[in-house]
């Protein structure tokens, strides 16, 4: 056993076995899409690509992008929100996926700096009020009662070309629950998108969801962890009762 | 007559009538006080964003846009034959990574959504993990929103945001709420933000100096001229925003300076750069970083580059502290000729060198892809015949010192040479607008009259003294020496022209290029540990200055060091802190002092 574990550990820091062959050379990359900025196409293979949005850390996009995943285009060509733009960039700066996707969700909502004055928040929304005011993606409960907690966006990293987002939730007392998200995709029979999440720090009693889960045309499960999907295999929530790992699983 | 035609134009030029390379005309070339080196390694074929040096001497650069990555040049860049240095490819997928700054051997990246420290875990060579230091900054989809920097004063990292601008006098409006135009900083230990000064539009880069922070603004809408800004806490330099952004003190109106030169809305600018090309009274198109350089005959001045690929090349900007404490000073052309024509950065090298990186501007501004460049400047050991400094000594007088003393049979009163106008910029929303009084680019503003133009004993300054009441305060003066102002080896002035902002009367005094540390006292730092356990760092000096702090066991082993400067305080958590007792180490210049620390 001692041996093993050895062994396990040399692969490990070697690569052997847990090296991924990638669709791109470039298949991380941080972007602009027609709503938001801060977001992060991966590619993990030619026929699963996702987008994250970084300061919320929810994947809300995956899609078939085949080598390329996506292109960048400039405002002339008519796919940007006008309202931000009324002048032509200098050059390519909106991402746009190409391929079928699996499942896309609308915007999510908006990251503002923490100095913002708050009115001013109003008048954006005001302005626009299609983009969604009060996204959470993810929440913290304590007991039942929603904890204002805070997503905390801690970069990303590829070690061995394993892709893992790394993120916390800032809780009101300066605690931190720390969690890891690294997706996988198996596409022996079926295209099979294993989310890894790993958690830390949920203090006794509370629980942590991720809402607003995607289905598209296929189906979410938890295949292991210490979570449930509560209102739907579809676009319910996840919610996680303890630290550990929990792996959520999206078939198409 | 024959004769005559041929030299017609020899006549012309000395008489201060024709134009000629460095007087309203772009200069001839590389200034004389260098020597430019071709170094970028073919591999790179793109637009540099920012620079830096590792401790061997490898140098590393961003890619402003594709490949949208970072490269680690090898040390040879700083050798005899630099363009054989091998570069690799460190990190991908970036966002308009247009800052770097190596601290400690950590390269940070600034994107344009983020602050990233790029971490080598397996030791390959490249990054495999890209830690997000700090990111609370509004930024929409709007491409304008860039973010440059990057600075580090062993504390805080500054940087400056543009404002969602259209290409067009304002910026949208509503604008996205809490978007900051303006200068950032970043405290390193934690990723906290803080605005740090407001009103900006484009900026085109940071620079450190004098214990400050410096930033350059483009032309544009509320900007008549390029700028040079000392960035200081709470500052609003100018340009609303709606909502408006921190430290704004006005609303975003239309024309809201109407016709008031010395409105006090916003902090007046060190340094106006001309806009546009020397034919039309201007000498820059799109600034990059403010450097101060610390060696050679401008040591303790500004180079400034200029990315644009139609005129590109570096300007120099003078400045001297006015008795309120405020800077202002005085731009000149300096060097055209680089490799790729646009500078977008400057930097100084290990090896006492400057370095640049050019942007692959291929028209005026900024975002065209085209030519790219890498240069080596190296001190030639020779000095341009130029103004060295002009100094407002009074309500009623400049002094203008040279390089190198003036001819004598121009004997000692100059004032014939001798041309200046004024203006002021009346910034609107108007992109560009407007320098009053007089539309004509190439004959603004108002002549003055000279009373006398005296030389000094050494024939190296000139007290320049005009009648009561023709400077006035938030003015740009315009300075043009012509008809035949010679050098005593009969050189013509490299740049003829200068263009003064005055802001105060003088005198004032020269900026210290490089204050000299020193520890003060016979306790030489502050310690204090935080309520996390880290241990917090702080030098009691005299005057500001690199210090470096360090922490070793008790037998002398260091085991981390920090960079810091003045009296910031430096911190190192817990985890870095040896088991049982340690010894702190601090020094600045040749003072090291160490104290005893416990975890």
């Amino acid at each position: 056993m001692k041996n093993s574990k050895l062994w396990f550990s040399v692969l490990f820091a070697t690569g052997i076995v847990f090296a991924q062959n990638r669709p791109a050379t470039v298949w991380i990359g941080k972007v602009t899409t027609t709503e938001r900025s801060r977001q992060l196409f991966v590619g993990l293979k030619i026929n699963m690509w996702l987008l994250y949005d970084l300061p919320n850390c929810v994947m809300y996009q995956a899609w078939n992008g085949g080598n390329i995943g996506g292109t960048l285009v400039t405002a002339s060509v008519g796919v940007t929100p006008g309202y931000w733009f009324g002048g032509g960039p200098h050059f390519p700066h909106i991402y746009i996926p190409s391929g079928t996707n699996y499942f896309a969700r609308d915007p999510v909502g908006e990251y503002f700096a923490s100095y913002t004055n708050p009115a001013h928040i109003t008048t954006y929304y005001t302005r626009w009020p299609a983009q969604p005011l009060n996204y959470q993606g993810w929440s913290v409960y304590n007991g039942g009662t929603l904890v204002a907690a805070k997503v905390r966006y801690r970069g990303f990293s590829n070690l061995n070309n394993n892709f893992q987002l790394n993120f916390g939730l800032i809780l009101p007392n300066g605690g931190e629950i720390t969690v890891s998200e690294n997706p996988e995709c198996y596409n022996a029979t079926v295209n099979r998108l294993e989310r890894t999440f790993t958690f830390s720090g949920i203090p006794a009693g509370y629980e942590v969801r991720l809402g607003h889960l995607v289905g598209g045309t296929g189906t979410w499960a938890i295949t292991s962890g210490a979570s449930a999907i509560v209102t739907g295999a579809t676009t319910g929530t996840m919610t996680q009762i303890a630290n550990g790992q929990t792996v959520l699983t999206g078939t198409w | 007559m024959k004769n005559f035609i041929q030299l017609l134009p020899v006549l012309l030029v000395s008489l201060g009538i024709a134009q000629r390379a460095g007087d309203r005309l772009p200069v001839a070339g590389v200034n004389p006080t260098y020597v430019l080196d071709v170094i970028r390694p073919p591999a790179i074929s793109w637009a540099v964003g920012g620079m830096d040096f590792m401790s061997d001497g490898r140098m590393v650069v961003t890619s402003w846009r594709d490949p949208y990555g970072v490269f680690i040049i090898s040390n040879a860049i700083v050798g005899s034959n630099p363009v054989t240095a091998t570069v690799t490819e460190f990190a991908t997928g970036l966002s308009e990574a247009l800052g770097l700054k190596v601290v400690n051997d950590s390269i940070y990246v600034l994107q344009k959504d983020e602050l990233t420290l790029l971490l080598d875990q397996d030791g390959d060579g490249r990054a495999d993990e890209y830690r997000t230091i700090a990111y609370d900054w509004t930024k929409s989809v709007n491409e304008k929103e860039y973010a440059i920097g990057l600075e580090f004063d062993g504390t805080y990292f500054y940087a400056v945001f543009g404002d969602p601008t259209v290409n067009s006098g304002t910026s949208i409006s509503p604008q996205p709420a809490g978007r900051q135009n303006g200068t950032l900083r970043i405290r390193k230990s934690d990723g906290f933000v803080e605005p740090f000064t407001g009103g900006m539009r484009v900026p085109g880069g940071t620079g450190q100096a004098f214990g400050e922070i410096w930033v350059t603004e483009s032309q544009g809408g509320f900007r008549v001229s390029h700028v040079l800004y000392n960035a200081r806490m709470g500052r609003y330099y100018g340009r609303p925003v709606n909502p408006p952004s921190m430290f704004q003190t006005q609303p975003f109106a239309i024309n809201p300076y109407n016709n008031d030169p010395n409105q006090t809305i916003y902090t007046p600018f060190a340094v106006n750069i001309p806009f546009g090309n020397p034919q039309n009274n201007g000498i820059m198109r799109s600034p990059g970083n403010p450097l101060a350089v610390t060696t050679g005959p401008f040591a303790g001045q500004f180079l400034i580059p200029d990315c644009d690929n139609a005129y590109g090349g570096m300007v120099r900007a003078f400045v001297e502290r006015m008795p309120n404490g405020e800077y202002q000073g005085a731009a000149f052309q300096f060097a055209r000729g680089f490799e790729g024509v646009g500078v977008f950065h400057v930097m100084l090298g290990p090896d006492g060198n400057l370095y640049t990186g050019g942007n692959g501007s291929s028209g005026a501004g900024w975002g065209r892809t085209g030519n790219v460049g890498m240069n080596r400047m190296r001190l030639s050991g020779s000095t341009s015949f130029d103004m060295l400094a002009v100094r407002n000594t009074g309500a009623n007088t400049f002094e203008i010192d040279f390089t190198k003393p003036l001819n004598a049979s121009l004997g000692n009163n100059v004032t014939a040479h001798l041309f200046v106008r004024k203006w002021w910029d009346r910034i609107s929303d108007t992109y560009g607008c407007c320098r009053e009084p007089g539309a004509s680019a190439t004959a603004v503003g108002t002549a003055l009259t000279v009373t006398s133009a005296i030389v000094s004993a050494n024939r190296r300054t000139v007290t320049v003294t005009f009648p009561a009441g023709e400077l006035e305060l938030r003015w740009i003066h315009y300075f043009r020496w012509a008809n035949g102002l010679i050098s005593d080896a009969s050189e013509m002035l490299w740049a003829a022209e200068t263009w003064y902002t005055l802001n105060t009367f003088g005198p004032g005094t020269a900026p210290v290029p490089v204050e000299k540390p020193a520890l003060r006292g016979k306790q030489p730092f502050d310690m204090a540990r935080t309520a996390a356990g880290d241990l917090r760092v702080q030098a009691r000096m005299a005057g500001n200055g690199d210090v470096q702090v360090s922490i070793s066991d008790l037998r002398g082993k260091i085991s981390v060091r920090r960079n810091g400067y003045g009296s910031n305080p430096v911190f190192f958590s817990r985890n870095e802190l040896p088991e049982g007792m340690y010894i702190v180490h601090i020094q600045a210049g040749n003072t090291r002092q160490s104290r005893l620390g416990v975890r």
